[in-house]
């Protein structure tokens, strides 16, 4: 299927059968053909290609597009640009074509059936380049490529001349489209495999470095740059995405999220170094990173700084507790920084949800509360227990308050009760389990809830799932601790 | 609502108030301390024992549940005192929470945080992997300007000690943000704190139910015992908490009666069953 360098000059040719080809050269190593892992590969590679240009995509089988207006004076010019890129391939032990041309499609075609590896086509070159070159190059069906070279069309010079119209009816538009596209007269696009960062800031260096210090150095350097450029727009960013790419074609990328958007240089430095210091473990710097970009993404303007009379703090105040939560954020993770949501649910354990901290609530508690039973209400405890725990307990029945029970093995004499609360179960609930049949009895019986005191003074929420009126047999559960 | 017990308590708080604020005008009563924030507990009782008046808001304060079945009243005492704040002062709290996600991990239920007095809404809700991570977000805390308090709920320890506690000390002086720390049973040790509580449960006083033989539960009553305090000696009270005017008041004469046990030799209706 694909052969390197070596086994070519040895006399190997592509889609020989093995056994020929181990014929030829006994001592030929073979790998399976992963379509799946090199396509993954080449991602990767894509990934990695964004140190020169943003606007990445691949090109399967085997191929890269990259779009470099604006980004060639970085490198020094588009025939150094491409110099460097085939010279990194071939660091990654990749033999490589590169092109470089005003549309794809004349890229394209140059480079998979141009005869040399390294081309560059001035604008408006494109017509006089394309005219020897195969119809294939055009990237066109089998159907219509076969009909063509039936009737004796096999470059496109030989159809560029010919009238469209004809052309069209019989081999459809795509032929022409191509052409069109190729020579620049018919617009193609190339979307990247990420979005382009909204600012950045970008250092390669002559030496790659490996030290934690450096790296740190370098970030600060690109971290005040950055800063400058946000502020000059009077924006802040919310994303900003620290990568770094190593010699050998890994890349590390650090990102981070912050609730509101910031431009301050120290914030910035500061949630990555914490950042850092986390992973500097798990992060394998190999023979070192030789270039690091740091971006911006989801900016926004930032609002004025206004003081509100009222409360007699400053949104600068304001935002020191935002930067404290997203330099938690930043190293305990969103999901572990959390506000109490409130939830109408009948199910106690759903009533309360933890929501991101910066998702803003408008909770009212109290109000909730005297929902459930008018004024101060005290019969939800304030410790939940993972999941009810069965008990026994021996209560009047059908429906009195237990006088003792047996939780983990200590027994308990109830001297005080409240309740009984009828929480049934939300009735779509119940008929999604019985349709399902699942055994999640304590989820779908009623419950009847007592707050109960023992005789050392200490207060449990506890359920009676299942009404003997029913005809179910009744368990106990505990579910919660009052204070 | 008012009945007997919330009126008696009025006039001892009120007599109590009347105490503190003739002392705070003579001036050579004064405590070197009293400058500084304190929440007082309205309870004479307690603040007049205490050194400042109250617990000093710039300083590290211990809550040590007295074995393990009390942990739930010791948590309870942890949310009456910053509902206490809450009424006092605005801000943020963070709540930060280090406990084994065991069965025994003690959940923080909201709607029954807002039944003891306490609003869900200015609590922030931290949840460290490790006892490290734990106290990083507590040192960074405290040195934040823009909250009221930092609580830390912590489900075992063993790097908190005497060194540990004088930096966390260090920060929140620095700052003015109290810390108060729920420390698990049978911990103790030298540290930075200012006050050390230890609580267990006692019997709230009983209440007249419509329903049954049994009463129902009055409001929560715990046993405080201050441990340590810089400048006063250790002291016990049996207290009670009132959810709708958040203040502690004494329960030591409820303590004395004695507990209403259920007569079920006697009662002719029903039958038992397990």
């Amino acid at each position: 299927m694909a052969l390197n360098g070596a086994a070519a000059a040895a006399g190997l040719k592509k889609g020989q059968l093995l056994t020929d080809a181990r014929a030829i050269f006994p001592a030929v190593s073979v790998e399976d053909y992963d379509p799946e892992g090199d396509l993954n590969d080449l991602e990767k590679l894509a990934r990695y290609c964004i140190r020169y240009s943003p606007w990445v995509n691949i090109d399967p089988p085997d191929g890269l597009l990259m779009e470099i207006s604006g980004c060639a004076h970085l490198f020094g010019g588009e025939e150094a640009m491409l110099q460097q890129i085939k010279g990194q391939m071939a660091q990654m032990k990749l033999t490589s074509h590169v092109t470089v041309a005003s549309t794809i499609g004349a890229a394209w075609a140059v480079n998979h059936y141009g005869s040399k590896s390294f081309n560059i086509i001035r604008a408006g070159e494109e017509r006089q380049v394309l005219r020897a070159l195969p119809l294939t190059s055009l990237r066109l069906e089998e159907g219509i490529l076969q009909r063509l070279h039936k009737v004796g069309f096999k470059t496109i010079g030989q159809v560029m001349e010919k009238p469209r119209a004809p052309l069209r009816n019989r081999y459809g538009a795509l032929l022409l489209h191509r052409l069109e596209q190729a020579l620049g007269n018919a617009p193609e696009a190339l979307s990247p495999l990420m979005p382009p960062p909204e600012y950045q800031r970008q250092r390669t260096l002559q030496e790659p470095i490996l030290l934690l210090d450096q790296i740190r150095q370098v970030l600060a350097q690109l971290g005040r740059g950055l800063s400058a450029d946000l502020q000059e727009d009077h924006k802040g960013a919310r994303r900003l995405i620290f990568s770094l790419f190593r010699v050998d074609g890994e890349i590390s990328t650090i990102t981070l999220r912050t609730g509101h958007p910031c431009f301050e240089t120290d914030h910035i430095l500061r949630l990555f170094s914490e950042k850092l210091d986390q992973l500097q473990d798990e992060m394998n710097v190999g023979y070192g990173f030789d270039h690091l970009t740091l971006s911006a993404q989801e900016t926004e303007v930032l609002e004025d700084d206004q003081k509100d009379l009222e409360k007699n703090f400053s949104t600068s105040d304001r935002r020191e507790l935002d930067r404290l939560l997203d330099r938690f954020v930043g190293r305990l993770g969103a999901e572990n920084i959390v506000r109490f949501h409130l939830s109408e649910s009948h199910i106690p354990e759903k009533s309360q949800r933890m929501i991101s901290v910066h998702q803003p609530t408008e909770d009212n508690w109290r109000d909730y509360l005297k929902r459930l039973q008018g004024g101060h209400y005290l019969g939800r405890p304030i410790i939940l227990l993972k999941a009810p725990e069965l008990i026994t307990a021996m209560a009047e029945v059908p429906d009195g308050p237990p006088v003792g029970f047996e939780w983990r093995r200590i027994k308990h004499r109830v001297i005080r009760a409240d309740g009984p609360e009828r929480l049934s179960p939300e009735w779509w609930q119940a008929e999604a389990a019985d349709r399902a049949q699942r055994d999640a009895e304590n989820m779908i019986k009623t419950r009847d809830y007592f707050r109960v005191e023992d005789e050392e003074g200490l207060r449990f929420w506890l359920f009676r799932a299942g009404l003997y009126e029913r005809g179910e047999v009744p368990r106990w559960f505990m579910h919660g601790l009052f204070a | 609502m008012m009945n007997v017990e919330n009126i008696t308590f009025l006039r001892q708080w009120k007599s109590g108030h009347q105490h503190l604020s003739d002392s705070a005008d003579d001036p050579s009563l004064k405590s070197p301390l009293s400058s500084h924030e304190v929440l007082s507990l309205a309870l004479p009782e307690i603040d007049r024992h205490l050194p400042a008046g109250g617990l000093l808001l710039n300083a590290i304060h211990e809550i040590i549940p007295q074995n393990f079945k009390a942990r739930a009243a010791a948590y309870g005492f942890l949310m009456a005192l910053i509902s206490r704040l809450m009424k006092q002062k605005t801000g943020i709290v963070i709540f930060c929470d280090f406990q084994r996600n065991t069965s025994d991990r003690m959940i923080p239920f909201a709607p029954g945080l807002t039944a003891l007095g306490l609003d869900p809404a200015r609590l922030i809700y931290v949840r460290p992997k490790d006892e490290k991570e734990f106290f990083w977000v507590l040192e960074e805390a405290l040195s934040c300007s823009h909250l009221m308090a930092v609580m830390g709920v912590m489900g075992q320890e063993s790097l908190y000690g005497f060194t540990e506690s004088k930096r966390l000390n260090l920060r929140a002086k620095r700052q003015g943000n109290p810390l108060f720390l729920l420390r698990p049973y049978g911990s103790g040790g030298a540290t930075a704190s200012a006050t050390r509580w230890q609580v267990s449960a006692r019997q709230s006083p009983a209440k007249p139910s419509p329903n049954f033989f049994l009463p129902g539960l009055g409001n929560a009553c715990w046993r405080l015992d201050l441990l340590r305090a810089k400048g006063a000696s250790p002291k016990g009270w049996e207290v009670g908490w009132n959810h709708e005017t958040l203040c502690f008041h004494l329960a030591s004469s409820l303590a004395r009666r004695t507990p209403v046990v259920p007569d079920t030799a006697h009662h002719g209706f029903g039958q038992m069953a397990l």
